[in-house]
């Protein structure tokens, strides 16, 4: 806690008037100044007890302002601290963001590209089920082969009858070539059915895969412009983000900008203070000169105190001149010098 | 590391005043209520890489202060720089001979001491 300090030059007048004026009611009265100087003199001190609280007053708020004003700016720097940590995070929370996206990019392209890659699918097992049907062409001219076989065999079994017992061979050969188309017959007919069962599947697994790829590309379509969106919307919250940060921090500056200023603003106390210093001693020495002239004299000399008062105020005035931020001091001397 | 500035005013407002603008500044900073004060900071360390001083203050001035400060090993080039109500050109020569740097009337804007420290002080 910091005292106020009376000037000791503004001090010591009081003293002596009060002392001068025990020492004077003794005396004869002076032309009935004495009573006039006496409250003049109370009103000045009056005065100066009052610029003194004044003073103390406003100290003790500059003081009081100042501790706020730096628990704030504390409070600024730890937000700063706070907002510079928050860009670190945001930052590897970007990065993290950024190699999602070029996921999420790589399968937006592939989504693009699958409706093609199924249609082709679709167009080879299609050709794949005309090559069947070709088969199934070649396993019925195996059979009416086979069939053809089995007449010829029976008219050879015919004719070796009637060669008797010359045909009896020719008849053993013809039955063998009989049993041989009725094992091919059997053969292309087992042929031809399931490559009929295959033609029916790969017919039946088409058609549905030409449905469920109509349906799979409407997903896909979703999927595609979901993605895309999700694109654009970390896009704009990356962007956002950076622009509030930006924001923030544009702010602390100003804000700790701010602060510096009121800081320098609270020096005006002081130099209040030293100015009421100032016209204290000023007033100090007109008292003394007036104790000294009309309470301690027998016979007051008006001129001469008039050329006194004249001297303190002129260097008062001189002083004061002398002081000053340059919007008050009479002095051409740059406010900031470096020597 | 941060710079160290001795602040010498016996006014406790310019005292806080100054601490904390060059603190939050990022600088360290010391006082002194007057210059007897404050040449025993200089002795007893560790020692400021800047001094800002008043002129009128008790028991000793800012004048005798520059001028003892000087011929205190190790501070003949510190920089000094004065900060006072008094803005005439008689008594800056009078500092300027007693080795002051420079001269700053109070009030003396935030920005601007600010500037002027990082001018005399290279590096901050």
């Amino acid at each position: 806690m910091l005292t106020m300090r009376l000037p000791s030059a503004l001090a010591a007048p009081f003293r002596r008037t009060s002392r001068r004026r025990a020492a004077a009611r003794a005396l004869p009265a002076a032309g009935g100044y004495e009573a006039a100087i006496e409250a003049s003199l109370d009103l000045d001190r009056e005065i100066g007890r009052k610029l003194d609280e004044a003073v103390a007053r406003t100290e003790t708020s500059a003081l009081a302002i100042m501790q706020q004003v730096r628990e704030l700016s504390d409070r600024s720097t730890e937000l700063a601290a706070r907002l510079q940590q928050a860009t670190s995070d945001a930052a590897e929370f970007e990065e993290d963001i950024a190699a999602n996206a070029a996921a999420l990019a790589q399968l937006a392209r592939f989504l693009e590209c699958l409706p093609a890659r199924l249609q082709r699918d679709l167009a080879c097992i299609s050709a794949i089920a005309g090559e069947i049907k070709g088969l199934s062409g070649l396993a019925e001219n195996v059979q009416a082969i086979s069939m053809q076989s089995h007449l010829v065999s029976i008219n050879a079994a015919i004719e070796a009858s009637r060669a008797g017992s010359a045909g009896h061979a020719f008849k053993v050969v013809a039955s063998e070539v009989r049993a041989l188309a009725a094992n091919s017959h059997t053969a292309a007919s087992h042929i031809g059915g399931s490559l009929e069962r295959i033609r029916s599947m790969l017919k039946e697994g088409l058609e549905n895969s030409t449905a469920e790829s109509a349906e799979d590309m409407v997903h896909i379509n979703r999927v595609s412009q979901a993605v895309a969106r999700l694109q654009t919307s970390f896009d704009r919250a990356c962007g956002s983000y950076r622009e509030r940060l930006g924001e923030m921090h544009d702010h602390g500056e100003a804000l700790a900008a701010g602060t510096v200023e009121v800081l320098g603003q609270l020096q005006y106390q002081d130099v209040v203070r030293q100015c009421v210093e100032r016209l204290q001693a000023a007033i100090a020495q007109r008292n003394a000169a007036l104790g000294q002239e009309f309470i301690g004299n027998p016979v007051p000399r008006p001129d001469v105190l008039a050329r006194l008062v004249a001297d303190i105020t002129a260097e008062y005035l001189a002083t004061e001149r002398l002081h000053g931020d340059g919007m008050t001091a009479e002095n051409s001397a740059p406010a900031i010098e470096l020597f | 590391m941060a710079k160290t500035i001795l602040v010498v005013d016996d006014s406790g407002t310019m005292v806080l005043s100054l601490k904390n603008n060059l603190e939050i500044a990022g600088f360290a900073v010391q006082t002194a209520s007057d210059g007897l004060k404050g040449l025993e900071r200089l002795k007893a360390g560790p020692k400021p890489d800047l001094i800002i001083t008043d002129i009128n203050m008790p028991n000793m001035g800012g004048i005798e202060f520059i001028g003892k400060a000087r011929a205190t090993p190790g501070f003949r080039f510190t920089p000094i720089l004065v900060l006072t109500t008094e803005s005439q050109q008689a008594r800056r020569d009078e500092a300027k001979k007693a080795g002051a740097t420079g001269w700053m009337v109070k009030p003396v804007a935030g920005a601007d001491l600010l500037k002027i420290v990082k001018q005399v002080l290279p590096g901050a």
